[in-house]
């Protein structure tokens, strides 16, 4: 919760409950964003992140709920009121940018102040194409697109366009700023440097500030507080760390690296479901648990590790993927786990698919926490239920997260931009 | 190379047969002049007439649900597949002094539509619009919506979006289907022969000055047809450098 008096907040932030019925699916996410702060709507691709920024931009109407925004009402059906997308001053970066093909940069950022109606009504006193130009001199300035301000959208590269994007939104000073998927469209080797510019306009903007994202590093790397979705759901709230440190769902934990491992606890032995392998834990519980490994902490040997460790055992890896600065390794059977080790020690042992290795974690290192995951839990299933369907779900769960970061997506339709060359993406 | 031949081999028949010696005599003939006043005001006043209808009309057929949809796009394509006579027959019993509606019309108003320069008109809008409409429904249909959505939350009223956004979006469409428009209503000949006539200096226009000239007067009749070859090629080639290239 933010220090900031909460009277002043609930008047000039977005207080919002997103109440809507689609084609069979239900979205139903409370949202609350104090001016200055940063939220990330954090989910799988079909958990309802479109549905929601349409809600809040007045593209689709709610079926109950509101819509507050610095002290506005915008939208509470079925008696309130609604108000239009044009009138409710929320700057977005749309995924993929969705420029106007046919105007200029410079046009297209000052798009929105050509519309914004002047001091005599929607019509009266609105500022002319040059005026409209001049006004938004500064902001190219800031994000560095002067150079650009005549170049057409199709000739952008993706960062540049997700940069015109950015200023496009800025320009009409919104009364909220909201990212939609802003580095998917991006390639790898400019999305870290625009990252560092979203975050430092991020940070300028005063109102409040929402990022949209299926991808946790943005999440973790721009966000204040996190709101995690799953089929149409909150699942999880919580600081950057604290999501990180105890992952609610089979979902989170696999996307920010961590393993989240249902099985059933006696004394300090772990049984995992579905997993031919007994943990050895420094907590000595009963019952259904959740173990919580940190990719971390798990160590990787060439041979059966002496020593210490109370968990080693031999399996294969799965795959390997370079992070930057670690290097992301997936085991297979016995255990699938998520580990991160240094490249270094990554080269040193010969990583790559196939490989047979020993792996193991220190019992010091495994969190035992009572209970089951909490995606089960909330659908309502029965313990029997929960016991048999967790692990496949999370089984099911770790396949999406594989194709959720090779850039694939479930449904297609969410991400298509991701794939492709990225100034071919900007271009349409 | 066989294809082009079918186009081009007729066209050569024509220069073939061109009285060039009595062209100059042929063109100034106020007959012909008259005609092709006539084709070029009916012509574009049928593609102004196609625009302002079709492109609401196509706007609906891509944006608006509603039952009955695929009756009422099969309805707006029919006149493009229907024998153009059959058109001016129907033209004729809606509109007409005894029709449907052009009784009324007549009575009320005064206004009697068949066998005037706005008959003609009427009668190529009715053949050509259809060109216009599915010319701008596909290129609405091919519109990305959440174009017009982030045009929406950045303070554009609907109109707004349509006038800023859609309409240059399909600029291109749009003018190739105006043009398509155009060049149908120019060679209009069944539906305008039917509805309104063939009346010369008043409905007479160029594909019927060009029939009624092939019974009398052949000269005459190739002279006219050359015009209209001219016209169009002109026309065909500055649009197709000015417009399509570039977009």
């Amino acid at each position: 919760m933010s220090t900031r008096g909460t009277a002043e907040a609930a008047h000039a932030g977005l207080d919002a409950e997103l109440g809507i019925v689609r084609d069979g699916f239900e979205l139903d996410v409370e949202l609350s964003i104090d001016p200055g702060s940063t939220v990330a709507l954090l989910g799988p691709n079909g958990a309802g992140k479109s549905t929601a920024i349409g809600a809040l931009a007045g593209l689709i109407p709610l079926d109950r709920g509101h819509v507050r925004l610095g002290g506005r009402l915008l939208d509470e059906p079925p008696t309130g009121p609604f108000v239009g997308p044009e009138e409710r001053h929320i700057g977005i970066v749309f995924q993929g940018s969705l420029l106007f093909e046919h105007l200029s940069v410079i046009d297209n950022v000052a798009f929105g102040l050509r519309h914004r109606p002047g001091p005599g009504g929607r019509w009266r006193g609105r500022l002319g194409r040059r005026a409209a130009r001049e006004a938004v001199r500064s902001l190219l300035d800031a994000l560095d697109l002067v150079e650009l301000a005549a170049a057409r959208p199709g000739e952008l590269s993706g960062g540049q366009a997700q940069r015109v994007a950015l200023a496009r939104a800025l320009a009409g000073e919104p009364d909220l700023l909201l990212l939609d998927e802003p580095l998917a469209a991006v390639d790898v080797s400019t999305r870290a440097r625009l990252r560092g510019v979203l975050g430092e306009h991020l940070a300028r903007f005063p109102g409040p500030r929402l990022l949209v994202t299926h991808d946790p590093g943005e999440a973790f790397a721009l966000a204040d507080r996190l709101v995690v979705i799953e089929d149409g759901r909150a699942v999880q709230r919580g600081t950057p760390g604290e999501v990180r440190r105890h992952p609610a769902t089979t979902w989170v934990a696999a996307l920010t690296g961590t393993n989240l491992l249902a099985g059933r606890a006696g004394s300090s032995r772990v049984h995992l479901d579905d997993h031919d392998l007994v943990l050895t834990a420094a907590t000595e519980l009963d019952g259904p648990v959740r173990a919580v490994i940190d990719p971390r902490a798990v160590a990787l040997h060439r041979d059966r590790p002496d020593g210490s460790p109370r968990n080693a055992w031999a399996t294969v890896v799965d795959w390997v993927e370079p992070l930057g600065r670690t290097t992301r390794v997936r085991l297979g059977a016995p255990l699938p786990l998520t580990v991160d080790i240094t490249p270094s020690s990554a080269q040193a042992l010969g990583l790559g698919p196939g490989r047979a290795i020993w792996a193991a974690v220190k019992a010091t290192e495994i969190t035992v926490e009572r209970g089951e995951t909490r995606d089960a839990v909330e659908r309502g299933e029965t313990r029997d239920a929960v016991e048999r369907g967790e692990t496949r779900d999370a089984v099911e769960r770790g396949e999406t997260r594989d194709a959720v970061e090779r850039g694939e997506t479930r449904d297609g339709g969410a991400t298509p931009v991701r794939g492709e060359d990225p100034g071919g993406a900007a271009a349409g | 190379m066989l294809a082009l031949s079918i186009v081009v081999l007729p066209l050569v028949g024509l220069l073939s047969r061109a009285p060039l010696r009595d062209l100059p005599g042929l063109l100034t003939d106020p007959t012909v002049t008259a005609a092709l006043r006539l084709s070029l005001i009916t012509s574009v006043a049928a593609a102004v007439l196609s625009t302002v209808l079709g492109v609401p009309l196509a706007w609906v057929l891509s944006r608006v649900d509603f039952p009955g949809k695929r009756l009422v796009r099969a309805l707006v394509t029919l006149p493009m597949v229907l024998p153009p006579v059959v058109g001016g027959a129907a033209l004729l019993f809606a509109l007409g002094r005894r029709g449907l509606v052009g009784e009324p019309l007549a009575e009320a108003t005064g206004i009697v539509l068949p066998f005037s320069i706005a008959g003609v008109v009427l009668a190529n809008t009715f053949v050509a619009m259809p060109f216009l409409v599915v010319a701008v429904e596909g290129a609405l249909d091919g519109v990305d919506r959440r174009v017009e959505g982030a045009a929406a939350t950045l303070g554009a009223t609907p109109l707004a979006v349509f006038g800023r956004v859609t309409l240059p979006l399909i600029g291109p469409s749009l003018r190739a289907g105006i043009v398509l428009a155009w060049a149908r209503a120019l060679g209009e000949f069944g539906a305008t022969i039917t509805f309104a006539g063939n009346l010369e200096g008043r409905t007479q226009t160029m594909p019927l000055a060009v029939f009624v000239a092939l019974t009398e007067d052949q000269d005459a009749a190739i002279a006219i047809s050359l015009i209209l070859v001219a016209v169009s090629l002109t026309v065909l080639v500055t649009l197709r450098d000015r417009w399509w290239r570039r977009a």
